[in-house]
């Protein structure tokens, strides 16, 4: 995942929240059961349209077949994109990897000594309830502002960069 | 001027059986790319690994056959 220094050790990993992939999951899934239910409503389509169908029925299920399949490999896209999206806080530093699309990577890293605020917003109901939100990372150093959007227990990843933070100050 | 509708859809079903074929293949490559470089001895990825070919599978097989008893 990242390459590590001598005597460095990974503390903590955090994904951003479930909820937006499954979201984007349940939205792929209508997407991809909307022909077959055009089949079971067929009855009620006029009757020109009606008679197409039963007559191409083979032909319509192979498209509809196939747009799943893609529907299917398009979510997976999507997931792989979720998955590889990684913030991780190290004894040394902070990674925060940002998987753009499946070919575009951003990898920023902030050394922890240099972090001068953190803090993080929980925005809304959900979000409460879910327990995600954005935490904001000031720094001294090139990139002043890491702002890592919802992401998992934002209040656990603000105590454990605190904690190491104070650490790396102490060592 | 009357038009071969079986014929238009025969035509777009070679069409597109070998567009999702080739779709399937180079996404199915470009993921299993990003599942092996990044973690390779997770669970998780093991896991999506299995149920993402499974479904596959099951689901070209499907289209396969449709295709065949379509084309008859």
């Amino acid at each position: 995942m990242i390459d590590l220094y001598p005597e460095e050790k990974i503390i903590l990993i955090e994904r951003k929240h479930w909820l937006p992939i499954s979201i984007e999951g349940l939205s792929f899934s209508m997407a991809g059961i909307l022909p077959f239910l055009a089949i079971g409503i067929a009855d009620s389509l006029p009757q020109s349209i009606k008679l197409v169908i039963d007559h191409y029925r083979l032909n319509y299920l192979f498209f509809s077949s196939a747009w799943l399949l893609v529907i299917w490999v398009l979510f997976f896209m999507a997931w792989t994109k979720y998955y590889l999206d990684i913030f991780i806080v190290t004894t040394k530093r902070i990674v925060d990897i940002n998987q753009i699309s499946l070919f575009s990577r951003d990898v920023s890293e902030m050394k922890l000594e240099h972090i001068q605020d953190i803090n993080y917003k929980v925005n809304g109901l959900l979000a409460s309830l879910m327990k995600f939100g954005d935490v904001h990372i000031q720094s001294a150093g090139e990139k002043n502002e890491f702002v890592i959007r919802n992401i998992s227990n934002p209040d656990k990843l603000c105590e454990a960069i605190s904690k190491q933070h104070l650490e790396s100050l102490k060592g | 001027m009357a038009y071969d509708y079986g014929k238009i859809i025969s035509v777009a079903m070679d069409i597109s059986s070998w567009a999702l074929l080739a779709f399937f293949v180079i996404a199915t490559i470009i993921l299993n790319y990003h599942w092996k470089k990044y973690e390779v001895d997770t669970m998780r990825v093991r896991a999506t690994r299995y149920v993402y070919f499974t479904v596959s599978a099951v689901l070209i097989t499907v289209s396969a056959i449709l295709f065949y008893y379509a084309s008859l």
